[in-house]
């Protein structure tokens, strides 16, 4: 076990480097100026000059990477350039708390709903029950999430305009706290990113659970008399649940990352919201450090699949 | 069994009763609109403003660029001199000032008993630290331009010389401060309105450096307003500053909210989660129908810049016909829904300089549906001076313009009427935004789409900006290029640079207009529109005066109200 996490923790370093350095190298040669995005309508030549030097980006490439990777061992991303008054860990430190918990919420959404509807689904193969589940599934599934947002911003509107309500329309409250008026911004955003997530698992945990009853040792258990509740609980779901941990994994891994569409439709200030207003406002350092973040949560995740594989299924050895 | 039962039935108990008391607090918190004429109580003098999609850029006076940043940090800082609403410029923080014979210096005296937020006493001696340290290469500040006129400005940002304090910024005794200038301008003024010289407090920043804007609750200005909270992913709330040495002003918070994009923010609105908000294009005809919509020009020109150093553009008739031939009131008509206003200006009406005459394009008149037969007659007159034969022997002619979909529409638009009207084909090529600017910059394009909004309310910031000689902005090459033009143009840029020593007002902007009518003579660019403000404002704001600045004077805040 030891050595497989030194393995993996080797090969994480080196996929993270991987990262960095594509992700600096693209905001090298990209034809967009930062400095002079910055200035806008105010540029000055002279002035150009002397903040490029500020930010260090009139030096060589191979400098600049090398400062950028140092200052990062110490966990310094720099200095934002569009927030100018603002490092990059202090917007980072603002955006995971809010992406984690968006993202949370609407995990534990999809698995408390998602895989019991799939193994009742399994169960009950081939019924209405079965039917009816795996049909709202592959509908919320192939909506896209920003379809639903769409809706579901158009509704509050409707039913404030109709009903003379104050549902927030946007925005997302103080993160982790629970007032009244932070679960009512909150409520609509984790149930529509907890949408998409419990078609996904509904069906990867049916179609598991299907695989796994069809097994030899499910039907020995059967003939041995055990109740159809312990072949469900003690042989078939164990089993079952192995493909769905590598899902869930990616899936932990992923939370501190956001969620795209909802967190720009419904104004939520999470990584993803400011990854893509850095990318707009050719804010590399900014950019550079979410691309980080987000391969950092990708390695974290795999791990974590794999450290779960052993617990699931103790015949599966990490080496 | 009976406790699953209990336990499921407990769920759906709690959940019917999250259900209700949500939506009962989602209808509690609704305002009726109905009854808009009592003026409401202390507790609900609460205006609330949508700032968009992301985090003010900076609260930092030094470093501001962006108008809805400049818009809270007006709340909160003050500076010497500021607009009042109707653009003139009035004395703030400072209680009088007085300008040396030769122009070079600017004697200012404060207001007695000024303070900080926190009490803190304002002396002349934080007037010249706030505008030093705007200058200082430290504080990294992309807007110094604006204190250009100091004398050793260049030395202080270049970093030749560690301070301006003594040497152009003078302070003569708590209450008098002398501003020295390198050299006579006459709107020096208009430049100290910019909150790049607003007043800042030294011991919260050398508390806290960069990080100090994060910590304004605990002083920092000296605004009609103090900041109570600040949050990088909720917003701002400002309450009134007790030590403000204006009238109180009578809401007791102002509440800048990060909104969303404008069509979430708009939807927000219609909600009555904000007092105002910007109008989505798709909106417009209907948002115009409505009681509070409100339409304010703004001091924002937008216009077709051509090189004079790249042919054909290098002859005055081609230009001229390019001008003529467009319909400007069918594009606003049409493709812009009316909301903006048709022009042949270079400096916008509601504004120091504006001329009180109309200007009148290339064909000496103010219409601005163009001439189809004249703009012909030009382009005949123009392909002869240029030695072109016919048509087809003019060089490829190339429009630029941002790679947006509203851009590109009117680039679409102004391409089909110079082919209807003249029978030239003109190619679009479209720009990422975020790198429009250096392209332009670059001063190779042929021709291209632009827009500017002033800085400051002065004449200078139109025509010397654009069309002096040697600034960054001129990369149309207005005087320094191989057209016959060019000498012509050179009278005129020392004509510009003579305004700029006139001392009285009136006389300086009568220069200003004799120039900007010339420019548009020879469409040394192609003025298409001046643009406005469409908003919507809740009818329960009162006091207000909207103005083409976007400006709220900061004692006008005494005069601004909510209604229930």
């Amino acid at each position: 076990m030891l050595q497989f996490l030194v393995k993996r923790l080797v090969s994480g370093v080196f996929v993270l480097l991987g990262v960095s350095f594509i992700t600096f190298i693209i905001g090298y040669f990209t034809p967009v100026d930062p400095i002079r995005q910055l200035m806008g309508q105010h540029y000055t030549y002279v002035g150009w000059l002397q903040l490029r030097h500020a930010y260090g980006l009139d030096l060589p490439w191979y400098q600049q990477y090398y400062n950028f990777l140092f200052h990062c061992v110490k966990l310094d991303f720099g200095t934002s350039i569009h927030y100018q008054n603002r490092s990059v860990g202090d917007i980072l430190k603002d955006g995971v708390p809010i992406s984690t918990e968006l993202t949370s919420w609407g995990l534990l959404l999809t698995l408390l709903l998602g895989i019991p509807a799939g193994i009742l689904s399994a169960v009950k193969a081939n019924t209405w029950i079965d039917t009816t589940n795996m049909t709202v599934a592959l509908l919320l599934y192939a909506l896209p999430g920003f379809i639903i947002a769409v809706f579901a911003q158009v509704m509050i509107v409707w039913c404030n305009v109709q009903f003379g309500l104050n549902w927030p329309v946007a925005n997302w409250g103080t993160p982790w706290h629970y007032a009244l008026s932070d679960i009512q911004a909150k409520l609509v955003p984790v149930l529509i990113y907890g949408a998409a997530g419990y078609a996904y698992f509904a069906r990867l945990a049916r179609t598991s659970m299907l695989e796994v009853l069809d097994q030899d040792y499910v039907r020995s258990a059967r003939a041995k008399g055990l109740s159809e509740r312990a072949v469900i609980y003690k042989h078939a779901l164990r089993n079952a649940l192995v493909p769905l941990i590598t899902s869930i994994g990616l899936s932990v891994g992923l939370l501190i990352v956001g969620a795209l569409f909802i967190e720009r439709m419904f104004n939520i200030q999470g990584i993803a919201h400011i990854a893509i207003d850095a990318v707009s406002q050719g804010d590399f350092p900014v950019i550079q450090a979410t691309a980080l973040l987000a391969a950092f949560g990708i390695v974290t995740g795999n791990l974590l699949s794999d450290i779960l594989y052993t617990i699931v299924d103790p015949r599966i050895k990490l080496v | 069994m009976w406790e699953k039962h209990t336990l499921r039935g407990g769920f759906l108990f709690a959940l019917l009763c999250l259900s209700i008391t949500l939506i009962a607090a989602a209808c509690t918190t609704s305002t009726n609109r109905d009854n808009q004429t009592t003026v409401a109580p202390d507790s609900q003098q609460i205006l609330r403003l949508p700032i968009g999609s992301t985090d003010f850029t900076t609260l930092d006076p030094a470093l501001v660029q962006d108008g809805g940043d400049v818009e809270a940090i007006q709340t909160i800082f003050t500076g010497l001199v500021q607009f009042d609403n109707k653009g003139n410029i009035k004395d703030q923080l400072a209680a009088s000032h007085v300008i040396s014979p030769d122009g070079l210096r600017y004697t200012f005296t404060l207001r007695p008993d000024l303070k900080f937020s926190d009490g803190t006493p304002l002396t002349a001696e934080d007037v010249a630290y706030s505008i030093n340290r705007t200058l200082l290469p430290a504080t990294q500040s992309p807007v110094t331009n604006y204190l250009n006129l100091i004398k050793d400005y260049d030395k202080i940002t270049g970093g030749q010389i560690k301070t301006l304090i003594g040497d152009s910024l003078i302070v003569k005794d708590p209450r008098t401060l002398v501003i020295v200038l390198k050299q006579a301008q006459a709107y020096f003024l208009q430049t100290l309105t910019y909150p790049t010289s607003y007043v800042v407090e030294r011991k919260l920043i050398e508390r806290y450096g960069k990080k100090w804007t994060d910590h304004l609750s605990e002083g920092g200005g000296a605004g009609p307003f103090k900041v109570a909270s600040y949050s990088h992913t909720l917003g701002l709330d400002v309450v009134p500053d007790s030590f403000y040495y204006g009238r109180q002003p009578r809401l007791k918070r102002i509440e800048f909210r990060i909104s969303g994009d404008v069509n979430t923010t708009y939807e927000a609105y219609l909600s009555n989660q904000y007092d105002e908000a910007a109008i989505p294009i798709s909106q417009l005809d209907s948002a115009k129908q409505r009681p509070d919509y409100i339409h304010t020009p703004s001091l924002v020109l937008s216009m077709i810049q051509l090189n004079y150093n790249i042919k054909p553009f290098d002859i005055l008739k081609i230009r001229q016909a390019f001008d003529v031939a467009i319909d400007r009131d069918l594009i606003t008509r049409n493709l812009l829904r009316g909301v903006v206003t048709p022009t042949h200006r270079y400096i916008p009406t509601g504004m120091y300089g504006a001329n009180p005459q109309v200007v009148k394009g290339p064909d000496g008149t103010a219409g601005t549906a163009g001439d189809r037969a004249q703009a012909v007659a030009l382009l005949q007159q123009g392909l002869q001076d240029g030695g072109y034969s016919n048509l087809s022997s003019l060089p490829t002619i190339t429009l630029t313009t941002w790679n947006t979909p509203g851009s590109l529409k009117m680039a679409n638009v102004l391409v089909d009427q110079w082919k209807t009207i003249l029978g030239v084909t003109v190619h679009v090529n479209s720009i990422d935004p975020n790198q429009y600017e250096q392209t332009i910059g670059t001063g190779n394009l042929q021709a291209w789409m632009y827009a500017w909004q002033a800085d400051y309310p002065d004449p200078h910031d139109w025509l010397v900006v654009f069309f002096g000689k040697g600034q960054d902005y001129n990369s149309m090459h207005f005087g320094q290029n191989s057209s016959r033009m060019a000498q012509e143009q050179q009278a005129l840029q020392n004509m510009m640079v003579w305004a700029d020593t006139l001392k009285d007002p009136r006389t300086r902007a009568n220069v200003y207009n004799e120039i900007e009518q010339k420019l548009a003579s020879e469409t040394a660019w192609i003025p298409l529109y001046q643009a406005a403000s469409n908003f919507l404002r809740s009818p329960r704001v009162h006091g207000i005066v909207d103005n083409p600045l976007g400006v709220i004077n900061p004692d006008d805040w005494a005069n601004i109200y909510l209604t229930i």
